[in-house]
């Protein structure tokens, strides 16, 4: 075992380069995992897009009411999951379904987590009247509901959701 | 049984069934109390509400050319009363009598 006084970057940089070499002199090969190129403790998942906020919070007043911003987010974005929790940890069974399948089909969504007092204080009230729809997960898709977790699980039983969500 | 409050004496399944039995004239009506199942989730831990997430199995005549948001719709509408009293989440499957008899074509 090597014992490093004073471990700057440049002393412990200069001891590894020397036991490197040291151990390639004595059995030829570059010592395992100090290669380049080992993927094997690399992040498994591509990083999850944030979720959507609708306000920038809840100390700044809004000039629109919430239902416009609504209303501005299904128009403008195709495909908008409106879920209790964040897509990366739901905090509800049939939102972590809804989740679930818009993953596995691949589907290009936002996700918009109505539990976050902060950000979306009052959208579960707000979209309730907005949609009629008294339940969350809520799936819009270009500016209209779906439904929820019901519908959306049985469409993907169908195999219908690639050819609608999907271009 | 347990009664909650002067006005509700029957449980809400109860309700349910008979408010959705007589607007859709169901001809297969199966409602089972699932709240045992989110009793553990966020937010239900705090509360000790019960009958608050069900599911439903509903035929009628009625869902006849109706698409799927608009059969779940007309089941919410019915029961908006329940909803805003404690009724977290209904989960619907909405057939029409044509749909479930096997080999219907």
């Amino acid at each position: 075992v090597g014992v490093v006084d004073e471990p700057d970057r440049d002393a412990l940089t200069q001891a590894w380069k020397s036991w490197m070499e040291e151990y390639i002199k004595v059995s030829g090969k570059v010592p395992p995992g100090n290669e380049s190129g080992n993927v094997t403790w690399t992040r498994p998942q591509p990083k999850k897009k944030p979720d959507l906020r609708l306000t920038p919070g809840r100390h700044v007043q809004l000039t629109v009411p919430l239902e416009e911003l609504v209303d501005k987010l299904v128009k403008e974005n195709k495909v908008v999951a409106f879920i209790k929790g964040s897509r990366s940890a739901p905090l509800c069974g049939f939102s972590q379904k809804v989740i679930g399948i818009l993953e596995k089909e691949g589907v290009d969504y936002e996700s918009v987590n109505v539990l976050d007092e902060d950000y979306n204080y009052g959208l579960r009230e707000t979209l309730k009247q907005y949609s009629n729809w008294p339940t969350f997960p809520q799936i819009f898709l270009n500016g209209e509901l779906v439904g929820g977790c019901d519908i959306l699980t049985s469409m993907f039983e169908k195999g219908e959701i690639a050819g609608l969500f999907k271009n | 049984m347990s009664f909650r409050g002067t006005t509700t004496l029957l449980s809400r399944a109860t309700r349910i069934k008979s408010k959705l039995q007589s607007s859709l004239e169901a001809t297969v009506l199966e409602l089972d109390d699932v709240s045992y199942q989110h009793a553990g989730h966020a937010a239900m831990k705090e509360s000790s509400e019960k009958e608050t997430h069900f599911n439903l199995k509903i035929v009628s005549d009625k869902f006849e050319g109706q698409s799927l948001v608009k059969r779940h719709r007309m089941v919410y509408d019915l029961l908006s009363d329940e909803l805003q009293s404690g009724l977290h989440a209904l989960s619907i499957v909405a057939k029409t009598p044509k749909e479930i008899t096997p080999h219907a074509k």
